[in-house]
């Protein structure tokens, strides 16, 4: 016995004429773009025309939840926001955990369209039914502590969640982000400027309760197996107790943690101290949690006069961006530059990387200190980050510069400058090296939304044995083929990297954790996934349905991008990658150029993309049930 | 006796046992082991005896986050 699937509640807002309007979408159509990026898709496609500037009121934000968003399990509250990216042009996206997912959903909506832009600064207010735009001129320019502490005050109740931008996206730096509970970000992509951009200061909901799941005792099974899957799972265990800064030293020691702007992988000098182990011998406050989640990976850290918990802690992107990027030893800075871009409002992954970027820069002499302001921008200078970070923020002087990313920052210094951005489609790269992972450095060029980490599984997990958890759940995608080392790229890895792409579009789509749902290492596997969605809400579906909607939504986008002008030219990665690593265990190491570009090849072949574009051709969108955006 | 693991030569216990041989080297079980090139399945970590001069290759899985 099962259920038709639900109909979607669509929030629409108009920000120039202060519409507010109420909408449904048939389940037959939800059942297709499930929830959170690919109902984001679906809904910014209905409203964005090709070619409009990311920061006009042309643009569409779309923060949206799942169907399955609310069921009181571990891994189940994210948003997603979906616009198009200030940073990249292309389709923007980007995910967050906390409690303001769940109680988005629990007000009854699945979406929140913003379209327009307001006069004056506003703020979104969801109570239930009651839906106001209000005042935000007081809070607007504030960190993001002052706001929520403002916002609460004002509204004279505690119990809402608060999803905001700081200064950052007020500025319209290139990559701010939307952060909730002052400490989640959907950070990528530089959503938090198109919010700022629209004027928009914040969205505020009242919270709500969890979902009753459709067939409870099958549900309580799933849900309760958690504390044994977590007994059983040292990966997982690993993630709660050091978080996921756990294992940075043993990058490091693999000689594959970026370093001094991705010129070495290695990092002796530092690695110890930055490493999540570090933090939670020294710093760390307490674990804190998403809604019903077992597992506690975020960090709360504090430094008496120098860091508030209230900001939470670094992850390991963090810890490796301000700290390896940039040479940068101290724990406590990196703890700091991660405060400070969770107050402004900026994406830690690309602050810390332009940063990086910068410093690079100055050690060749292609700035000085007449550029800098007289900052000494050496690899190692702690001191520097707090200064550029307020900067960025503020566009301040050099900040402003580096406001707008590495790569344009580098287009403005000039050509000696190019070489040093590393990014895909203009988005810094994240912290896994394409010559450890090639897999996910061919992601890294493919994606459609640039350089991402949390879009495909991780080569390593391929040489665990064939009795492993991992292989055992890859091979349920048809994955079988193992590896004895991370360093091979063939037409089997390819398919590896496709089909947990899609499976991590599942996911994104589902507004599930990467942690705790996954195709290999994580708590929970495919057919637990399966069952989440019968148990959960009713829906009869199998694995079949559900990596077809992850299909789906890359391939939306990927049309997005088609229609802005994007090809597979701009799939590229930056040529330091093809260029050898100096230093350390890894002295020498280069991505294989020829096997990345075959891959590439057999990747855009078995996506069913155009071999001259790389985008996808009609048949498979037709095949995707995608023929309407065809016919627009 | 000695054996090598990844590239560099440890000494250890006679009769030590894979699973021995990696708390000793402060990995978890959640690892891949190469014994003279040939890969040990999971359920071989608990009984599978090192002999001397064994080159072992042990790799850490390290995904994403």
């Amino acid at each position: 016995m099962y259920n038709k699937f639900p109909n979607a509640k669509i929030l629409k807002i108009d920000l120039t004429k202060k519409e507010i309007t109420i909408e449904e979408l048939s389940g037959d159509i939800y059942r297709l773009y499930p929830g959170g990026s690919a109902l984001g898709m679906y809904l910014a496609m209905q409203d964005i025309k090709p070619g409009i500037d990311p920061l006009s009121p042309e643009n569409t934000l779309v923060f949206s939840v799942s169907a399955l968003t609310g069921l009181p399990i571990s891994g189940i509250s994210r948003v997603n926001v979906t616009g198009k990216s200030p940073l990249t042009g292309t389709i923007g996206d980007t995910q967050a955990g906390g409690f303001f997912p769940v109680h988005l959903k629990a007000s009854g909506y699945d979406a929140v369209v913003i379209n327009g832009k307001s006069e004056n600064p506003v703020y979104l207010y969801i109570n239930g039914d009651k839906i106001e735009l209000k005042d935000a001129k007081n809070i607007w320019g504030k960190v993001t502590g002052e706001s929520e502490e403002i916002i609460r005050k004002e509204l004279g109740r505690d119990d809402v969640e608060i999803s905001q931008i700081g200064p950052g996206g007020e500025n319209l730096v290139k990559y701010a982000c939307i952060i909730n509970m002052c400490n989640r970000a959907n950070g990528r992509n530089g959503m938090g400027a198109v919010m700022g951009s629209k004027n928009l200061k914040a969205v505020v909901v009242t919270k709500g309760k969890a979902k009753k799941a459709f067939d409870t005792p099958r549900f309580s099974a799933l849900s309760k197996s958690v504390a044994e899957r977590l007994k059983e799972n040292e990966s997982v265990a690993g993630l709660g107790k050091y978080g996921t800064d756990g294992d940075l030293e043993a990058f490091s020691e693999e000689g594959f943690l970026p370093t001094k702007n991705w010129t070495t992988g290695y990092f002796p000098e530092g690695a110890n101290n930055i490493t999540g182990e570090t933090m939670y011998e020294t710093i760390l406050k307490e674990r804190d949690t998403c809604f019903a989640c077992a597992v506690r990976c975020k960090r709360v850290v504090e430094i008496e006069g120098m860091v508030d918990p209230l900001y939470g802690g670094p992850e390991y992107e963090t810890a490796a961006t301000f700290g390896s990027y940039c040479g940068v030893t101290s724990l406590a800075y990196v703890a700091l530059a991660n405060q400070l871009c969770n107050m402004y409002g900026v994406d830690t992954i690309s602050c810390g990387a332009t940063i990086a970027f910068a410093m690079e820069c100055y050690e060749k002499g292609i700035i000085d200190k007449t550029v800098t302001e007289g900052i000494e921008l050496n690899f190692g200078n702690a001191e520097a980050l707090p200064i550029l970070i307020e900067k960025i923020a503020k566009r301040e002087g050099f900040g402003d510069l580096l406001a707008e990313g590495s790569y344009r920052a580098a287009e403005k210094l000039g050509a000696e400058a190019i070489p040093l951005s590393i990014t895909v489609k203009k988005q810094e790269f994240p912290a896994h090296m394409p010559q450890y992972k090639p897999a996910v450095g061919l992601i890294y060029a493919v994606n459609p939304f640039g350089a991402d980490h949390q879009s495909s599984e991780h080569d390593p997990f391929l040489t665990m044995p064939e009795d492993s958890r991992e292989r055992i759940r890859l091979a349920k995608l048809g994955i079988t083929k193992g590896y004895e080392d991370n360093f091979t790229m063939d037409n089997d890895k390819v398919r590896f990297a496709i089909e947990t792409q899609k499976y991590f579009s599942l996911l994104d789509t589902l507004c599930l954790c990467q942690f705790v749902w996954g195709p290999s290492w994580e708590l929970y596997g495919p057919d637990e996934l399966v069952e989440l969605c019968k148990s959960g809400i009713g829906w009869d579906t199998s694995l079949y349905e559900l990596m077809q909607i992850g299909e789906r939504r890359i391939n939306m986008m990927r049309y997005f991008n088609a229609r802005e002008g994007f090809t597979k030219e701009d799939d590229k990665l930056p040529e330091r990658i093809f260029e050898p690593l100096i230093g350390g265990p890894t002295d020498g190491v280069v991505l294989d150029r020829d096997a990345h570009d075959k891959a590439k090849e057999f990747y855009y072949q078995i996506a069913g993309w155009d071999k001259e574009s790389g985008n996808p051709t009609d048949y498979t969108m037709k095949k995707l049930s995608l023929d309407w955006l065809l016919e627009q | 006796m000695e054996v090598i693991v990844n590239k560099k030569i440890v000494t250890i216990p006679e009769d030590y046992k894979i699973i021995e041989l990696l708390k000793y080297l402060n990995y978890n079980k959640n690892v891949a082991v190469f014994i003279d090139k040939k890969q040990l399945l999971l359920s071989e970590y608990e009984n599978t005896r090192i002999r001397e001069n064994n080159n072992i290759r042990i790799i850490r899985p390290l995904g994403g986050g």
